[in-house]
Parts: structure tokens; C-alpha cells; sequence
């Protein structure tokens, strides 16, 4: 319990692609640690929490809105954009029609996030049905590349790559947040700062860093 | 003496006869409140309906059986009559299967004839009708008869057309009923009286039913309504509760199956009749909702932030771990929240 309340920062997370691609999959083998195949269909959204470790030392809660594929529910998941800072964008590897529209929900979550920035991921999911694959892991890359965004290819199933798909997003978000291209704002709940509790001695506000030059040029939003 | 005599055995006759009146009495009374086991006060002989108001008085006053259920939820959907007999009925149920059997041919033709609308829809149907309710073996064993009934019904009834969610409320239907023409009309009946607008494109209906359950929950309980919003200064205030509204608070009993058929059926009486307006349709679902608050209201006030907030609204635990008295307790309360507000209504 107390471990739940010690973290430095808190980063909301929204998860969105076509139905049945895995996102609720996904989001369970990350902060429950177990595979449901065929969870019920997202109604609506979903949340989920859990804490990762950025670097040694600095903690961060992710909190993750889990959405519904169906575009019926579009309007309810688009008030969840707003207020996040980072988008894991999900496809199916085998399943090619769900690849062809990630352009769209990139575009849609580009739309609405705006005036805020926020960090993109490309995620494919499924990689365990190897023989089943519609989607080569370069022509992920290529777009990811061409959107200059990030890229992970993962398993639910086996749990491969799963932390690691959470653990890149939020030291992405990090390291923007310590080059001072993403602030912590009131009004917007993409970035909070945790409650200060036990490493006191990373307890120095982050905003002091914006003078820093950013490292990388184009970052994702617009 | 001789008249005291005459008058005490008088007084001890009379204790005996009425003693035995007023046991006379508790039996008829225990009777009619345990003994309808058998169903003779709501059905005549040919099994035609006595009284559409007694069945929604039974309905709503005492948990029924499997058995009783399969008898009365043809007219809590509105697929059977009143009067229709034991006849009537078996007539209905043959040519109910003729015309459903006709109506799925017509789709699976074009299936198998390779109509690409149809597959795509067929297959995002089966997905996900492959994970509604799985933890139920019933389900895991019916599949094909769940995708069947949903196809049709999609395939039909273009607007609202096929969404998400609505497998959920098939799901209870066909577990009832058994055979699937009757589900199939069964809950025809259920989306076009009740929830097909529900699911429309324009969201039209849903939106008006969060509004007024946001208008209600706080005029009923303003602490909790303020607990749950003020600490929420975003667009998203409330839309925990979007999928409750949608599905008739269906996912938050379903772990317990039995508890899902009670909380349904008592909507369904209190919204399906033919007597209740189109506005007041939604109104039994909203105090189920905030019945269901309102029981774990000490949990939600204890809630320090908007995390906890959060947590506590859409982790399953929340519902895996409701007794079978609290899910008694959420309904009881909803009815009262019901009765005082029709009755204030009708002054």
C-alpha cells in the first residue's frame, strides 16, 4: 500500500486502436501480470494503474485509460485524449486491416491532444502467432519511422516486450519532461507530480530544467 | 356456581375456536406468502394470463426460480399476450422457428456466397461473441447459438445496427429462454421497445440518460455526488458510469449470473411496460446506479484522490467481491428510490 503512494511522477496514458487487436490484453499482462485471452469487449473505457521505474531511483504511476475499438464509442473515448501525454497506438500483427488503420487514429489523437504534447508508441501485439503474421516487423518500423514515433513489437501472451513497451513510452515522456518540452500544468493531468514521500532527495521540481537544450529535433505532436 | 360453570367452559370453547380462527388465519397468510410455489394465481388452466399487474407485483416482490422464469419472461419481453393459451403458444413457438430459420438462411447464403459485408460483419460478431460472459461453461457451449441470434439480428436491424455490448444483453436471454428462435424474438423485442436507441449512431439517447442521472444522484445524495465530481475537473465527470447506463449495470453483477437475471428482470418490469413513458424508460436503471453508490458510499467518501476514485470504479474486484445480501440490499433500496419517485410523480 505504501509502495502505491511513493512515486515522483504520474503520467496518463491513453491505449487506443481497432477492436480485438489486444489492447485490454495488453494493458492486464502489464499491470496484473496474467493473459486473459478474449477479455469482454471494452464498453465505454477502462483504467488501469501501475508504477514503473524510469531510472534508478525516480518513479513514475502510469495511469492508463483503456478504450473501446468500436468507432461507435468514438465520442466517448475522444474526452480521454485531452488529458493525456502519451498514446500507445495498437495493431495486430496478424491482422493487416488493423495496421492500415492506425493512420486514422493517429490522426484522430493528434486532433484532439492539441495544444498538448504528447509522446506516440506503435505497438504490435500477437507476436507469439508467428505463422499467422500479416504484418512484417519493418513495415512497422517504416511507419513508425516515417511518423518518427517509437516502435515495439509484443506478446500478451508470452509476455514479451510488454514492460518493455511501458517502460520506453514513459522514459520518453521523462526525458521531455526533464528537457523541459513537457511541463507540468494545472488544468491538464497528462503530467502530476507524485505526492512526495520517501527519496525526498529527487524531490526537486522539474521545471527548473526547461532552460535545458532539447536533444532531438521533431517530436510528435504536429 | 352452576352459571359460572356454563359460562368458563363457554369462555374455554371460545378460546379453543378462536385460537383455532387465528391459526386458520397465519396458515392462509404464511400461504399466500410461501405458498404460490405453484403458479396457479397468475395462470388459468389453458395457461392463458390471469393479470398482467399480478405477474409485475410478483415479479417485483419475490426472486423467482429458473422455472419461473422461463414461464414469465416471454411476457416481461412482450413476446406472449395475455390471453394467449397453452396452445397459442406452442402455435407461436412453430411458426416463430419457421420465420427465424428463414431469416438466418437468408445471411448465411450470402456468407457462403463470399458477400464481403456479410463476412466482415459475421466476423467481428463472432469475436465478440467468443468473449461475452466465457466464464460461464454455458456460454463457452452455446457460441454458436449466441453469433446466430446476434447475425440475425444485425443483419435486420440496420439502424442501430451492430455494436459492442449488445452481446451482453443477449447473453441472459438465451440462457432463459434455451431454445434460440424464441431468444431471437425475445430480444427483438427487448432492443426495439427498450434499448435499441441506446446504441444509436448519434448517441443521442445515451447522452440524455448520463445527464439525467447526474441531475438525480445529486438532488438524491449531494455529499457522495460532490465526492465523486468536485474532485473532478474534467470533461470525462461521471462517464465511469456510461457503460452501467448502457448495459443496464449488467457487468457490474455478472459474476454472479443469478444476480444479473434478478437486477434485469426488475428493470425490465419497472421500464418495458406499456404504461411507462419513453422519458422514464431510463429511470429504474438510474437508481440502480446510484443505489449502487450509495452501498458502497463509505468506500467512495473515504477516496482521498481522484486515483483512488478511479481505482475504485473500474477495478473488477468491486463487483467479484459483492455478496449476494448487498446486490439484495442495491435493489431494495433502488425500488424505494422508484416507489417515492413515481408516487411524488403521480401528485
Amino acid at each position: 500500500m505504501d509502495n502505491m503512494y511513493s512515486y515522483d511522477y504520474q503520467f496518463r496514458l491513453i491505449v487506443v486502436g481497432d477492436s480485438t487487436v489486444g489492447k485490454s490484453s495488453l494493458l492486464r499482462s502489464f499491470c496484473d501480470g496474467v493473459f486473459s485471452q478474449d477479455p469482454d469487449p471494452t464498453v465505454g473505457v477502462d483504467f488501469n494503474v501501475r508504477i514503473v521505474e524510469v531510472k534508478p531511483g525516480v518513479k513514475v504511476k502510469l495511469q492508463l485509460w483503456d478504450t473501446a475499438g468500436q468507432e461507435r464509442f468514438r465520442s466517448i473515448t475522444r474526452a480521454y485524449y485531452r488529458n493525456s501525454v502519451g498514446v500507445l497506438l495498437i495493431y495486430d500483427t496478424t491482422n493487416y486491416v488493423s495496421f492500415t488503420h492506425v493512420t486514422s487514429w493517429l490522426n484522430e489523437a493528434r486532433a484532439q491532444i492539441q495544444p498538448y504534447h504528447s509522446v506516440f508508441l506503435l505497438v504490435g501485439t500477437k507476436i507469439d502467432r508467428e505463422s499467422e503474421r500479416q504484418v512484417t516487423t519493418e513495415e512497422g518500423k517504416a511507419f513508425a519511422d516515417f511518423h518518427n514515433i517509437s516502435f515495439i513489437e509484443t506478446s500478451s501472451k508470452s509476455s514479451l516486450y510488454v514492460q518493455e513497451a511501458f517502460t520506453m513510452i514513459a522514459r520518453e515522456i521523462y526525458d521531455m519532461l526533464t528537457e523541459g518540452r513537457i511541463h507540468v500544468q494545472s488544468g491538464w493531468d497528462g503530467v502530476k507530480t507524485g505526492p512526495k514521500s520517501a527519496n525526498s532527495n529527487q524531490s526537486q521540481p522539474i521545471e527548473i530544467a526547461q532552460n535545458v537544450q532539447p536533444r532531438r529535433n521533431g517530436c510528435c505532436s504536429s | 356456581m352452576h352459571v359460572e360453570l356454563v359460562s368458563q367452559s363457554e369462555h374455554q370453547h371460545y378460546i379453543r375456536s378462536s385460537s383455532r380462527q387465528i391459526w386458520q388465519r397465519v396458515k392462509n397468510l404464511l400461504k399466500s406468502c410461501i405458498g404460490h410455489r405453484s403458479d396457479q394465481h397468475l395462470f388459468r388452466h389453458d395457461g392463458s394470463l390471469v393479470d398482467r399487474d399480478r405477474l409485475r407485483k410478483k415479479i417485483s416482490h419475490h426472486e423467482q426460480s429458473y422455472k419461473q422464469r422461463q414461464k414469465t419472461w416471454p411476457y416481461l419481453l412482450n413476446i406472449y399476450s395475455p390471453t394467449m393459451t397453452d396452445n397459442d403458444k406452442k402455435i407461436y413457438q412453430n411458426q416463430a422457428r419457421i420465420r427465424y430459420n428463414k431469416l438466418k438462411r437468408a445471411w448465411q447464403e450470402r456468407v457462403s456466397r463470399g458477400d464481403q459485408f456479410y463476412i466482415s460483419l459475421a466476423d467481428r460478431i463472432l469475436k465478440d461473441v467468443r468473449r461475452t460472459d466465457r466464464h460461464m461453461k454455458f456460454f463457452r457451449k452455446n457460441q454458436r447459438i449466441l453469433f446466430n441470434i446476434m447475425m440475425t439480428y444485425s443483419v435486420y436491424h440496420p439502424h442501430p445496427g451492430y455494436s459492442q455490448g449488445m452481446s451482453d444483453m443477449l447473453t441472459p436471454i438465451v440462457y432463459v429462454f434455451l431454445d434460440e428462435s424464441m431468444s431471437y424474438f425475445a430480444y427483438c423485442s427487448l432492443m426495439t421497445r427498450y434499448m435499441s436507441s441506446l446504441f444509436d449512431r448519434n448517441q443521442i439517447e445515451i447522452n440524455h440518460r448520463l445527464y439525467r442521472f447526474d441531475l438525480i444522484f445529486r438532488s438524491i445524495d449531494y455529499e457522495l455526488w460532490s465526492q465523486i465530481n468536485l474532485n473532478n475537473d474534467q470533461d470525462d465527470n461521471s462517464l465511469f458510469v456510461y457503460r452501467w447506463l448502457l448495459l443496464d449495470c449488467k457487468r457490474e453483477f455478472h459474476h454472479r449470473f443469478s444476480d444479473v437475471l434478478r437486477v434485469l428482470e426488475l428493470i425490465w418490469v419497472n421500464s418495458m411496460s406499456l404504461t411507462v413513458t419513453e422519458t422514464d424508460r431510463s429511470l429504474f436503471t438510474i437508481f440502480v446506479c446510484i443505489s449502487l453508490l450509495e452501498e458502497d458510499r463509505n468506500r467512495i467518501l473515504s477516496c482521498s484522490t481522484e486515483d483512488d476514485l478511479h481505482e475504485y470504479f473500474y477495478s473488477s474486484s468491486t463487483s467479484i467481491s459483492r455478496s449476494r445480501c448487498s446486490t439484495k440490499r442495491i435493489l431494495q433500496r433502488a425500488q424505494n428510490y422508484h416507489a417515492s419517485y413515481t408516487s411524488v410523480d403521480k401528485k
